[in-house]
């Protein structure tokens, strides 16, 4: 820290005015308490005779449970010519089943506190209520209804259909869609994950039996996970989950294709004039969830771009202001991984702000962190872990996670452990194997008259 | 759809705690131990064992409405500098700390108060204590820092407003349309002008003028002991002395006797957009009560009428979404505040379709009291949310306890709201709806695509419609 030339001192000793040249001596923060023990609770885990996965967890002091299920019926399972068929389905099942309207369930949903969510990925489709514990078995009901007996209304599929054409055109005027929307393209092609976004011409051409016919290939019990995660009376939701599942098709077994990601150097620029900053992604293929290296690609992440006080956020933000919030990611798929670095740097300064993030990958691999660096950065990982398990949501999408990518619970049992274990010379390393310069792919979208002449070195060693 | 906002490590002005806190529908109480130190500083403790996790939170009575008025943003970007040093901790060295502490922080500004934020496993609560006395005590700031900042700050309301679509719509617009007096329709994230024009100075009176402990709360909630806790709030922020604070500016708005109307063109949105807001009344009275389960009536949940009549009926838009409050909840702020919702829609349907289908829905709750069970469902569905304080590791809770404690000098009140609320009758509701829902106490933005309407809301000659 040498940039106290200009200290303003405002004290309890000096509250009037500006001080100082020099600081008072420096205390050091009191050290923490030992740590207070932390147990993962277990969850019930059982399949029905028809495939059906359950799961059941008692958790926190409030009385509220959440109830989601999940459904291996995603983009992937898309005719590739039908993009979004997957979520209009799932949306649509939520608007009306043979026995209640849209209307009814919102209302039903309403008078257990909630609101039925759904939401479509590439892999999974999920819908959930978290309602006061005293509707949990109304909930399992819901949902069962929902997702057995849909009745795809044709007025509402058409709502449907409207709204997803206008989203379409909101998202294509965002900068920072459009940059995820180019990178993903690269990166996957025409694999699902490729596919972001149908033509207008596509969202035309449905018709309400493409709907139904995805519904019938890819829903059923083989097909379906229950997570219950809250306060709950077990004999009452084991007899409702039984009761409502029970006898649901097994149907089609799941089909989860795993994706593989483009290799070797991409560069891509999006024009936006006039935008007064870039959005910018920066990244490469990694080793994914199951690898013996991803314990290390995690921690490194972290210290790298993946926590406001790492180093390339200190860089880029803390240092030189180019941009307000920039991060690296670990973008887990199924069978893939990908680290990137996004951040909406301003125009003028595109080709710095990518100068100092190479820069700090570079210092990464040329010399390993301190110890010090990498006990912090573990302690700090192994916190959020505890905060993230400490509310429904967060125990919830750890299970989810754990079994999307067949980990088992030991995933989530021996993660502190793990981390705790990262050395300082794993991070260099892992920063050396697989943060290749010379294999980066870079999409920014900005204003290319005053942007792209900032990226030579970029795109040249690109073509 | 919903409005998408960038929110960055540290010093967002949008903070996400939308959720709030315990009730006691099912008898529990959320436990409260409130004094004051001699200086002055509220201290709220909250004991809840249930995960070994504790939640920090220091809010200082200045928002961003009392802001100076040629230095439209310094709320928030005093915010920043609030992580950029203090005697003990140098640049990046609070971040750190309670990085390494397992912890996660934040700020944010708002039009009340600007808060500082922690959660982390709970053995780490000295500390924080610790580290929040410090600067509280104080800051040390270099123009280098100050300059720093200036930047970030521009690159946050340059990623959250000026380039993007329906940036700024409607949280930050609707206030500058709907209300008269400067202190709430100014630009609060700033002309970057003025957070350019800021200075060490600006920076050092703001900070002696309003960041000391009797114009602050500190609330603290999780697992810790509460005598311990008080051994350290009491150690570290015992002799940081008091400040002289200056009156609150007159904030109140005028009634408002006419609707206005206004049309923001956004060169980079594709389709067009409407967004409609009605002052509230004052908070804690009968009315405000009522428009708290008004909103879950109009506005919160695929059952409520404004999204069945919007939405599901008509196909204007795929969600209507706002409340009360668009920075924050029903409870966190002192006023005067705006009820408002919005929607993007397509060309072809125009304001006039869309405002009429509204004016059925309020006009229905106007003429004719609701029926018991659509009260019911809204008290069901606010009780619902005031539990998922948990979702967010004790912040929520923090964020209603600390308020409280500043507006009211009554943190106990998060135990009493959900009686308030189920007093209420449907002749309640009728009488607040139409003193509050009325078409003249309402204000309505359009935004207009480059395309379509200009400023004065005509078309362009050429354009189409």
């Amino acid at each position: 820290m040498n940039q106290r030339r200009f200290i303003l001192l405002i004290s309890s000793v000096c509250l009037g005015g500006i001080a100082v040249a020099q600081s008072p001596t420096r205390q050091s923060p009191p050290e923490p308490a030992p740590v207070r023990p932390f147990h993962l609770a277990a969850r019930t885990h059982y399949v029905l005779p028809n495939g059906m996965q359950v799961n059941l967890l008692q958790f926190g002091s409030v009385p509220k449970v959440t109830i989601e299920i999940d459904v291996s019926a995603g983009r992937v399972n898309e005719d590739p010519k039908q993009i979004d068929v997957s979520a209009i389905t799932a949306e649509l099942m939520g608007q009306g089943t043979l026995t209640q309207t849209g209307d009814e369930l919102a209302l039903a949903a309403g008078d257990m506190g909630a609101s039925l969510s759904i939401a479509s990925g590439t892999y999974k489709s999920k819908f959930s209520l978290d309602v006061l514990s005293e509707s949990a078995t109304g909930a399992i009901r819901l949902l069962a209804d929902v997702l057995r007996n849909p009745s795809f209304p044709a007025k509402e599929f058409e709502r449907l259909r409207t709204d997803h054409l206008r989203t379409r055109e909101t998202s294509m005027a965002d900068p920072d869609f459009l940059a995820g929307k180019k990178f993903a393209e690269i990166m996957y092609g025409d694999q699902a994950s490729g596919r972001v976004l149908p033509t207008p011409e596509m969202l035309k051409s449905y018709s309400l039996e493409d709907v139904r016919q995805y519904y019938k290939r890819n829903y059923g019990a083989q097909r379906t996970t229950i997570y219950i995660v809250g306060n709950f009376d077990e004999k009452n939701v084991r007899r409702a989950v039984d009761d409502e599942f029970g006898n649901w098709l097994t149907g089609p077994a799941p089909d989860m294709p795993v994706q593989t990601v483009a290799t070797g150097q991409h560069f891509a620029f999006v024009d936006q004039t006039g935008a007064t900053q870039s959005d910018v992604i920066y990244g490469i293929a990694v080793p994914d969830i199951g690898s013996p290296d991803a314990t290390y690609l995690d921690v490194m992440n972290s210290l790298l771009g993946g926590s406001f006080g790492s180093r390339i956020t200190s860089n880029i933000r803390e240092q030189h202001g180019y941009s307000y919030s920039p991060r690296s990611t670990l973008s887990q798929g199924y069978g893939s991984n990908i680290w990137s670095e996004s951040a909406a740097i301003t125009t003028s300064a595109t080709g710095p702000a990518l100068q100092e993030i190479s820069k700090e990958i570079r210092r990464l691999q040329d010399t390993p962190p301190t110890v010090t660096e990498v006990r912090d950065i573990e302690q700090y990982k192994n916190g959020v872990f505890i905060l993230g398990n400490s509310s429904r949501d967060g125990v919830l999408s750890n299970l989810s996670f754990v079994d999307f990518h067949h980990l088992g619970d030991d995933y989530l049992t021996g993660y502190v452990g793990r981390v705790q274990a990262v050395t300082p010379q794993q991070i260099q390393d892992v920063a050396r194997k697989y943060l290749l310069a010379g294999a980066m792919t870079l999409v920014v979208v900005g204003d290319r008259a005053i942007a792209l002449p900032q990226l030579s070195s970029f795109v040249s060693s690109t073509h | 759809m919903k409005i998408r906002r960038r929110i960055g490590w540290v010093c967002s002005i949008l903070f996400a705690v939308v959720v709030v806190c315990g009730s006691k529908v099912s008898g529990q109480n959320v436990p409260i131990v409130y004094y004051k130190l001699p200086n002055g500083l509220k201290v709220v403790l909250s004991q809840d064992n249930s995960a070994p996790i504790v939640a920090v939170g220091v809010y200082y009575q200045i928002g961003f409405r009392i802001e100076p008025r040629n230095r439209t943003g310094f709320a928030h970007l005093f915010e920043h500098m609030m992580f950029q040093g203090s005697q003990n901790l140098g640049k990046m060295e609070f971040i750190q700390l309670i990085q390494k502490n397992g912890g996660i922080l934040n700020g944010s500004t708002r039009f009340d108060f600007t808060n500082y934020y922690e959660a982390l496993p709970s053995n780490t609560l000295q500390a924080v204590l610790w580290a929040e006395a410090d600067r509280m005590r104080g800051l040390q700031i270099t123009d280098a820092n100050l300059s720093n900042q200036k930047s970030v700050v521009t690159n946050e309301v340059k990623a959250n407003v000026i380039n993007s679509p329906y940036g700024g719509f409607p949280w930050l617009d609707m206030p500058q349309y709907a209300n008269t007096n400067w202190y709430n329709s100014h630009n609060f994230y700033g002309d970057l002008g003025d957070i350019d024009a800021a200075t060490l100075d600006d920076v050092q009176h703001f900070f002696k003028t309003y960041y000391a402990p009797n114009n602050a709360a500190l609330a603290v909630v999780g697992d810790f002991n509460i005598d311990q806790a008080k051994a350290w709030v009491l150690q570290y922020f015992g002799n940081i002395p008091a400040g002289t604070v200056p009156p609150a500016p007159d904030l109140t708005e005028p009634r408002q006797t006419a609707e206005r109307h206004s049309v923001k063109i956004d060169k980079l949105a594709r389709k067009p957009a409407l967004a409609f807001g009605y002052h509230m009344p004052e908070r804690q009275t009968r009315d405000w009560y009522a428009m708290g389960l008004l909103d879950q009536i109009l506005l919160q949940g695929d059952d409520s009428m404004l999204v069945q009549e919007l939405v599901k009926k008509r196909g204007f838009a795929d969600s209507v979404t706002g409340g009360i409050n668009e920075l924050g909840n029903l409870y966190d702020y002192r006023g005067p505040m705006l009820f408002t919702a919005s929607l993007i829609h397509d060309e072809d349907v125009s304001t006039e379709q869309i405002m009429s289908a509204v004016n059925s829905v309020m006009q229905a709750v106007i003429d004719k009291p609701l029926d018991q069970a659509t009260l019911r469902r809204a008290r069901t569905k606010l009780v619902s949310s005031l539990y998922d304080d948990e979702a967010n590791a004790g912040l929520g809770k923090v964020d209603l306890l600390a308020s409280f404690a500043l507006f009211d000098d009554d943190p106990g009140e998060i135990n009493t709201l959900v009686d308030k609320f189920d007093e209420l009758t449907p002749a309640d509701l009728q009488a607040a709806a139409g003193r509050y829902l009325r078409v003249e106490n309402r204000t309505v933005l359009e935004v207009a695509t480059a395309s379509g309407k200009d400023a004065n809301g005509n078309f362009p000659s050429g354009s189409q419609q």
